[in-house]
């Protein structure tokens, strides 16, 4: 952030000027320093799909849905 | 934990950002065709934009609504609970019928059972497609205090019927065991604790004996059969212990276990409820337990109950449990004959007079119970239709089951279950196993045999 003006009003520009050069070499060196962007984690979708025959409730469950074939 | 983040779904296919607490992915959904994606949550803003995910669900979404609504809509019952009596040895804390029936109720006489599986055979057989075998599941109160019924029964229909009984092994004697496993019936059993002081505080017998031993000797008679599952009722008295019942389960090598949150219809259960974020933290323990085991040994302790949740995200047809859809399976996928004679949704209803759907001897049968207020009421109940559950990213790989203790409990259909958060858990723990590439280790072996992929998107 820019702090208070160090000098009267006519060399304003001359500092505000200064900051911006500054920062930009600073900014322009992160960037030569900075590690290359990572690449996205895959993304995942899978559906898969039978005829529905289930039955079971919360007191039973029947797992082998080969059972009553 | 972390929560799904719900939003309004929108009018055209358009995907839901939920937050399932892991260190790289987040998921995306449609939940009017429970769709889902993982995505990396540093590109959310790409993935919920028009691009190729999108793109590719677009071109499936109509067809992955109709299938949902098929199953949500169209299913015709292919199963029956059977109480061949209302009287139960046991009064566990928690049980959903009431306690009048449990001591002092009727046993089914062998005849009436035989011709009311009599009536559900020529009814199954008209609405089954020819080479499926119905489901029938002794239930309880405690079915096998009238063994003689149910066993005539089963040697009457062992060729219509695939048959199986919960029961909480207290009466299952060699005899018993030599009887159903011969004819491959399927037998559950019930168990509260890893030791006979945590069993006592929810399961004693109506003098307060325990019968934690009893159990422990029918697992042993069933050690290597091949269809056979154990529940625990997860309370407030066992829940610092479900990691020790998955290590007990794995030593008697028993296949399939449910961890199931107790139903709170009626009031005695909801004095042992445990809290959510309780129920979630002691499950996922147990959950890592039996998959450390699994590592270990190579041998699996499938966890039903959250296997189905995991199966409903991957194949929401192939789910195995009913509760966890809306409308439940109760009075359509199956229905429940009680011990009068009586057609009920499901035998959690047997308790609640309203929705008894008339006899099946003496009144119109199963066609009109399935037509009656009493289980149209049940059927009816749509989580799209109200709230908090219309607007929940997640509400069609849950359910909001269940709708006798939500109509009991929180005062009626439209309300949520018991369990509204810890579900949410579940879901996001079933998302985060699918980003890591663990889902199957949860699942029983070829859980998928007879499933077609239907989409299988990789960017």
């Amino acid at each position: 952030m820019l702090k208070a003006c160090r000098q009267p009003e006519p060399f304003l520009f001359f500092y505000l000027e200064e900051w911006i050069m500054t920062h930009t070499v600073q900014t322009q060196a992160q960037t030569q320093n900075a590690a290359p962007a990572q690449k996205a984690a895959p993304t995942i979708a899978i559906r898969k799909s039978c005829n529905p025959d289930g039955i079971g409730l919360s007191h039973y469950v029947l797992m082998d849905r080969k059972a009553a074939k | 934990m972390t929560a799904a983040l719900p939003s309004r779904a929108l009018a055209g296919p358009a995907l839901i950002p939920v937050d399932i607490g892991h260190d790289v992915y987040a998921a995306v959904t449609d939940p009017r065709t429970a769709f889902w994606a993982l995505v990396d949550k540093s590109r959310l803003a790409e993935s919920l934009s028009d691009g190729p995910l999108l793109e590719a669900y677009r071109g499936q979404a109509e067809a992955f609504g109709r299938e949902l609504h098929a199953l949500r809509f169209e299913l015709k019952p292919s199963g029956v609970y059977l109480n061949p009596t209302e009287r139960c040895n046991l009064d566990c804390t928690y049980c959903y019928l009431p306690g009048s029936q449990r001591k002092t109720g009727q046993h089914m006489p062998v005849e009436t059972l035989v011709a009311s599986l009599g009536r559900l055979r020529d009814y199954f057989r008209s609405v089954m497609p020819e080479g499926r075998k119905p489901r029938a599941i002794f239930h309880g109160a405690e079915p096998l205090m009238n063994q003689a019924a149910v066993f005539a029964a089963i040697s009457e229909f062992a060729d219509d019927f695939a048959f199986g009984v919960q029961t909480n092994g207290t009466l299952l004697d060699d005899a018993a065991v030599e009887f159903l496993t011969s004819r491959n019936v399927s037998i559950g059993l019930s168990l509260d604790g890893p030791v006979a002081g945590i069993t006592d505080a929810t399961r004693r017998t109506w003098g307060g004996k325990s019968v934690h031993e009893k159990v422990l000797a029918a697992m042993a008679k069933l050690k290597g059969y091949g269809s056979w599952s154990v529940i625990t009722t997860c309370t407030t008295e066992n829940l610092p212990y479900l990691t020790s019942m998955v290590e007990l389960f794995h030593a008697n090598e028993v296949p399939t276990c449910m961890l199931n949150t107790l139903r709170c219809t009626l009031p005695g259960a909801r004095g042992v409820k445990p809290a959510d974020g309780e129920m979630a933290k002691a499950f996922f323990a147990a959950l890592d337990r039996s998959h450390e085991l699994y590592r270990e040994t190579g041998r699996k302790l499938v966890v039903a109950n959250f296997a189905n949740i995991l199966i409903g995200i991957l194949a929401p047809t192939a789910r195995r449990l009913m509760c966890d859809i809306s409308p439940c399976g109760g009075g359509r996928a199956f229905f429940a004959l009680a011990a009068d004679g009586s057609l009920y949704p499901c035998s959690e209803f047997i308790g609640l007079p309203r929705f008894n759907g008339g006899s099946l001897l003496v009144d119109g049968g199963v066609e009109a119970a399935l037509e009656s207020e009493a289980f149209k009421t049940v059927t009816g109940r749509d989580v799209d239709k109200f709230s908090p559950c219309g607007d929940c990213a997640i509400r069609h790989f849950c359910g909001s089951p269940c709708p006798a203790e939500a109509h009991e409990m929180n005062g009626g259909m439209d309300k949520i279950g018991a369990f509204c958060d810890f579900y949410k858990e579940q879901v996001n723990y079933s998302l985060r196993l699918i980003a890591d590439g663990k889902a199957d280790d949860y699942l029983w072996d070829g859980w998928d045999e007879g499933t077609e992929t239907v989409f299988n998107l990789a960017l």
